[in-house]
């Protein structure tokens, strides 16, 4: 049996049929097209699959889509909706902190959302905000530079560099 | 086929209930288990992070109550719990990561009854109650200890749910918390402990409280050693015995498994260790 | 990060930070990822298996999963018409299960869950068989047999002449001298042994894959994420019993592999083709997790066991060794990892007398393959604890022992390999010495360990080399196509894939080099097997030391046509004319602060011209190194035409009182020959040195009669950013005339002595030798016992 859902997604009202067991992840995937949020455990430990759900972060895998009733869903594709990209988006190009790319989106989301709740992490904050996502190929520590640099203030909101 | 409800109150959530309840209080074990094989067809599956009453830590004459739906992250940023139950906000800010944190709640994580629980030694370490609700809307309480029977099972009826749970407030006492996990975050514990102590002005102990978490099936207070500590100082000699006590209290319950071999010396070390920065 | 660079740098965009030529789309999400596909009238596909191993399958009843709404197709290992075994001993289908990742039956369906609910209704009967799990198992006489083709031993030596459990064609022995004799030289003499777990490559991304037909392009098409495209195609092509030419295989950005995308990717789309043919319709196949650390290659595990002496003053004379690994069930790979273990089996250190023997044995496990560093994190772990404690057998210290004895320039190799190329090891390790303040450090952590703490540090150096590419294992030849277009941008291509580690960015600075235009130019074409010939694959950190070198043939030959071009034009010569910034010039003129329109050209109005000329844009070259002569029965020659030399120092903390052990900082000094681009090599050593202490602490397949039991990242353990340690990276340049435009290699390198150094401080720290991995919390109560 399926179930009717209205969500808020990047900002648009989504009304959607979906099967009372879907996962948020695969909606969105499957559904919606935005294929920027990925799977890579299924199980809320890798952090791929981060998307920004009344402001804070979850692992959309291990959410129920159906319980997304009502509520407002920010993905990776938000950012850059307007063809800019996000300051956080520009301080991990410039600051070397992907190789892959596939853990990318969800640090991004989760760096954004660390900064929305704390504007002046240290170090140790950042990691700890950033402690949901893995990344088996930078090391993390050029991906904490980026956070740094954003919090550091280092970029106007349309992206570049301030330097 | 699955039955979803995702009710907005208490009331309406009660009418949901049935026997093939399956609740929702963050998702982040539920959904996991759905993953491995678990079936929830033909189950109700009744999604309580849509009702706010659920949500949310109240004062009241010397306790907290946590409603179940509270996030970890909500109790991490609580300032009633940071004063008067340090030792859960440390333990919360230890579960998974931010996250999970954002997802999962203290109801669902004593609900699921999972022996590695990171909040649970700090409940217990409160004399933690569940308050329990069932569908004619009849409440009862249980102290934690008694509610969790084994790993994944508790005294939980299939006509009820857990609304809260009250916590006694240690805002007096000196706690801490203590995880071993395999890495600093996403960590399962290895072995977690909780513990809290009220001194009288002459030094001696006026009320000590210790919990070890994931050694065994259940979460174990260590209420008899606990009475034999009080009026006592804290000396070395005591601080050894205590700690030789528990570890062979925790071997003799859970027998010489391979598991043992580490935990035993483990909870000796950390139980003498944190006793150690107590007196500090 | 500190450089310590050539000062014969003459170049504008290869040596700087150029800012990776994909980052774009990978932080907006757009990258297209093998998963990210969808097709009209797509079917997903799945995978059947059974979790007892190893089994005969008796019996598959698919009744009740065919009458499921949505599944279109099954097919089974007893379908007469379906492909059961691949060309690299790996199975698409059986019904002789020999490991858990082997699949019984593979089905269709219009959905995922549909797929899902049809292999949990699929009825799979068998007969369980003994098996072998453990290499001290498999090498007992009465071992079950594993593979038909497995041999025994015969006075400690692989022969064909008995039956057994060794996989013959991963053995390797090295005879260098007499170690007898050497022996009976030495002061001291020590032995010990070793062992390593598999463990997981891990990337984020499962392995997937959509396969459909497009008769524009031929008869199959497949789309993957796959680390060597064109071994993929060979599954493609062959499952479907298509020609290679009708069977197309285009690379999507790939979400990390580590050498663990290589076979079991193949057998994924070899399965998904099937079940293309079987239907018709375009096929998707996406693993779980579970599924990818069920089915994909590990990390081999390895038992070592060695002896080595040295005179009292710290000469090593003599070193003996046996190496062996576990293959797992089926394997394409030991037979070319081992020769490197081999080769490097005694470390980077001149040893005149050298006597090792490296084979793998055949196991009910799944099988190990390539990951990042190919045999060498574990043979350096193993040979660095050994260093470690002759040292402390000999009461010396053990960075001096290591002083003493390192490969310098006109010394010979463990394979009797004179070194003629510039060797900068002593240099580095000073440098390494002195910033992370070495000695004083080493004083203080034992002065600190004798107070009565629960903490415990330590600190551990360890020197390591490698060879770069593929040496003597194979033949390291690659293919690049370049051509211009009339607008002045530059496509390229090549036969290597990008793997996550920058590959394109380097191919396009170096193609940018060449032909004198800027980084915006040049757009790479990753690779689609319909639009470049087989250049082999992206493995053994060769990519750019290698790999580009096609490419910078390539663009230097369409550079040097057009130059002819401009110089015609004005009238001069070709050696006048260079290219900056898009812009032709003779060399004579101050360029750019004097230049005026007579005098310069735009590279794009070069372009134009040629192409109304009719005149060539485009250019393909080939490129295939001198051969290596190498005695593969005695294991002496040249085995690598250079190599990458790295020192690594970590410093650790362990808690002894509950076994948890911080790294504290990891210090990591690598000769990069030239460096293309500081920050992604950068990046590549701070990944790699995380990556190691993953490997080092919490990483390791745990397995129960060949049945994984920590089958996702819940407890598989992979370091995250709240476990990563202080990181110094330090990259030194040296002299080399192989490797392109003097460039070693990088990737592998990175990781590769990690673990061995926070072994060795963990070893420090606890006075301990530590003989196994991971370090983990019960390891180290035990180590305290």
């Amino acid at each position: 049996m399926k179930l009717q859902l209205n969500m808020t997604v990047n900002d648009e009202a989504v009304n959607i049929e979906v099967e009372q067991d879907a996962r948020l992840l695969d909606v969105l995937r499957d559904d919606l097209g935005l294929t920027g949020t990925k799977e890579g455990c299924g199980v809320g430990e890798c952090g791929a699959c981060t998307v920004i759900i009344d402001g804070k972060t979850a692992n959309s895998c291990i959410v129920l889509a159906a319980s997304m009733d009502g509520c407002d869903i920010k993905t990776i594709e938000y950012l850059s909706k307007d063809g800019k990209l996000n300051p956080m988006q520009q301080s991990f190009i410039d600051n070397s902190a992907l190789q892959c790319g596939f853990c990318t989106p969800g640090f991004v989301l989760s760096g954004i959302s660390l900064l929305d709740r704390n504007p002046n992490p240290t170090t140790e904050e950042i990691k700890e905000g950033i402690s949901g996502n893995i990344c088996r190929c930078t090391g993390y520590e050029q991906i904490i530079k980026a956070v740094e640099d954003v919090r550091d203030k280092k970029y106007v909101k349309d992206g570049a560099c301030n330097e | 086929m699955l039955n979803y409800f995702r009710p907005k109150t208490i009331k309406e959530c009660l009418e949901f209930i049935t026997d093939e309840r399956v609740y929702i209080a963050g998702g982040t074990d539920l959904m996991v288990e759905l993953k491995k094989g678990h079936d929830l067809s033909n189950k109700t599956v009744i999604d309580l992070t849509h009702i706010p009453e659920l949500s949310g830590v109240k004062k009241v004459y010397g306790e907290l109550e946590i409603m179940a739906c509270t996030t970890h992250d909500d109790i991490v940023l609580n300032k009633d719990v940071n004063k008067c139950l340090k030792a859960l906000s440390l333990a919360c800010r230890t579960v998974g990561s931010p996250q999970i944190r954002n997802k999962g709640t203290v109801g669902g994580s004593v609900g699921t009854a999972s022996p590695a629980s990171d909040p649970m030694p700090a409940l217990m370490l409160a004399d933690g109650r569940v308050v329990i609700i069932n569908k004619k809307g009849e409440m009862r309480e249980e102290k934690l200890e008694d509610f969790i029977i084994k790993p994944g099972v508790t005294t939980l009826k299939n006509d009820e749910m857990i609304l809260s749970l009250k916590v006694k407030s240690l805002e007096d006492y000196k706690q801490s918390f203590f995880k071993i996990g395999r890495r600093k975050a996403l960590a399962i514990a290895r072995l977690n402990f909780a513990m809290a102590i009220l001194m009288n002005n002459d030094e001696t102990i006026k009320d000590i409280r210790i919990v070890v978490g994931a050694a065994l099936p259940v979460t174990k207070r260590f209420y008899d050693i606990e009475k034999k500590l009080i009026g006592k100082k804290i000396t070395k000699e005591v601080i050894e015995q205590v700690s030789k006590q528990i570890s062979e209290q925790v071997l003799a319950i859970a027998g010489p498994r391979k598991s043992s071999e580490y935990k035993i010396p483990v909870i000796r070390n950390v139980i003498n260790r944190m006793l150690k920065e107590m007196e500090v | 990060m500190s450089l310590f660079e050539h000062n014969n740098n003459k170049y504008n965009i290869v040596g700087k930070d150029i800012k990776r030529v994909d980052a774009l789309e990978k932080v907006t999400g757009t990258a297209l990822y093998a998963a990210d596909l969808y097709k009209g009238n797509m079917l997903y596909g799945g995978n059947v298996r059974i979790k007892e191993y190893p089994a005969k399958i008796t019996k598959i009843d698919t009744k009740e999963a065919e009458a499921i709404p949505g599944v279109v197709k099954i097919i089974t290992c007893f379908d007469k018409n379906a492909k059961k075994h691949s060309w690299a001993d790996y199975c698409y289908l059986t019904d002789e299960v020999k490991f858990c990742g082997d699949v019984v039956a593979i089905v269709a369906a219009e959905s995922k869950k549909a797929v899902d609910k049809a292999i949990k209704s699929i009825k799979v009967e068998y007969e369980l068989q003994e098996g072998v799990y453990t290499i001290e198992d498999a090498l007992k006489e009465d071992a079950p047999i594993v593979r038909e083709k497995g041999v025994g031993l015969i006075d400690g030596i692989p022969n064909k002449e008995k039956k057994g459990n060794i996989f013959l064609d991963s053995y390797y022995p090295i005879r260098k001298g007499n170690v007898e004799e050497g022996f009976k030289k030495c002061d001291v003499i020590i032995e010990r042994e070793f062992n390593v777990p598999f463990i997981d490559q891990a990337y984020i991304e499962t392995e997937a894959c959509l396969v459909y037909n497009d008769p524009k392009d031929g008869s199959i098409t497949g789309e993957a994420s796959a680390q060597n495209p064109f071994f993929t195609r060979r599954y493609l092509a062959e499952a479907s019993g298509h020609n290679m030419s009708e069977s197309r295989f285009i690379q999507r950005t790939l979400g990390g592999t580590f050498g663990g995308k290589e076979e079991g990717v193949g057998v994924q789309i070899g399965r998904a083709a099937i079940l293309h043919k079987a239907t018709g319709r375009p096929v998707k196949m996406v693993n779980t997790r579970e599924e990818s650390l069920m089915d994909s290659s590990k990390r081999h595990a390895f038992n070592f066991k060695y002896k080595i002496g040295a005179t009292k003053d710290g000469d090593i004379l003599a070193a003996e060794g046996t190496l062996v690994d576990n293959c797992g069930a089926y394997n394409n790979q030991t037979q070319f990892m081992n020769w490197r273990a081999s080769v490097h089996s005694v470390g980077v250190y001149e040893i005149p007398n050298v006597k090792t023997d490296t084979y793998g044995v055949f196991t009910n496990n799944v099988h190990g393959g390539a990951m990042r560093g190919y045999s060498s994190p574990q043979v350096i772990f193993a040979q660095e604890q050994l260093m470690n404690e002759l040292a402390k057998e000999l009461g010396m210290d053990s960075v001096e022992l290591r002083r003493k004895n390192i490969i310098r320039q006109n010394t010979r190799t463990a394979t009797n390999q004179l070194i003629t190329e510039e060797v900068i090891l002593e240099e580095m390790m000073d440098e390494l010495l002195k910033r992370t303040d070495y000695y004083s450090k080493k004083k203080e952590f034992e002065d600190f360990n004798k107070k009565d703490n629960n903490i415990k540090k330590g600190i551990s150096l360890v020197t390591v080399y490698r060879g770069a590419g593929l040496g003597a294992e194979g033949v390291d030849a690659n293919g690049a196509f370049i051509q211009a277009t009339e607008d002045g941008s530059v496509i390229i291509n090549t036969g290597l894939a990008e793997n996550g580690q920058g590959l394109q960015t380097a191919y396009a600075q170096i193609a940018a080099e060449m032909l004198g235009v800027t980084m915006d130019k040049i757009h790479f074409h990753s690779v689609d097997t319909h639009a470049i010939a087989d250049s082999g694959m992206t493995v053994a950190s060769r990519g750019t030391t290698m790999g580009a070198q096609s490419m910078k043939l390539a663009a230097e030959k369409l550079a040097l046509i057009f130059k002819e071009h401009v110089a015609e034009k004005f009238g001069t010569t070709v050696d006048r004319i260079s290219c900056k910034d898009n812009y032709y010039f003779d060399i004579e003129d101050n360029f750019p602060a004097n230049y005026s329109s007579d005098k310069r050209i735009a590279f794009k109005d070069v372009c134009n011209e040629r192409l109304w000329a009719g005149q060539q844009l485009a250019v393909y070259e080939w490129f295939r190194p001198a051969l290596n002569e190498y005695d593969h029965h005695i294991g002496q020659g040249k085995a690598f035409p250079t190599y990458t030399y790295n020192v690594c120092i970590a410093e650790v903390e362990v808690d002894v009182e509950t076994g948890d052990i911080k790294v504290t900082k990891v210090t990591s000094g690598l000769d990069c020959g030239r460096v293309i681009n500081p920050n992604m090599v950068k990046g590549q050593m701070l990944g790699g040195i995380v990556m190691g202490l993953g490997y080092a602490i919490t990483e390791e397949i745990e397995l129960k009669k060949g049945r994984i039991l920590n089958d996702n990242f819940d407890s598989y353990i992979l370091p995250t950013s709240m476990d990563m340690p202080e990181m110094d990276v330090v990259l030194f340049e040296s002299e080399t005339k192989e490797g392109t435009l003097g460039a070693k290699s990088v990737g592998e390198p990175a990781t590769e002595a990690v673990a061995a150094a926070i072994a060795g401080s963990v070893g420090h720290a606890l006075n301990k030798n530590v003989d196994h991995l991971p370090c983990s919390l019960e390891s180290i109560l035990k180590y305290m016992d």
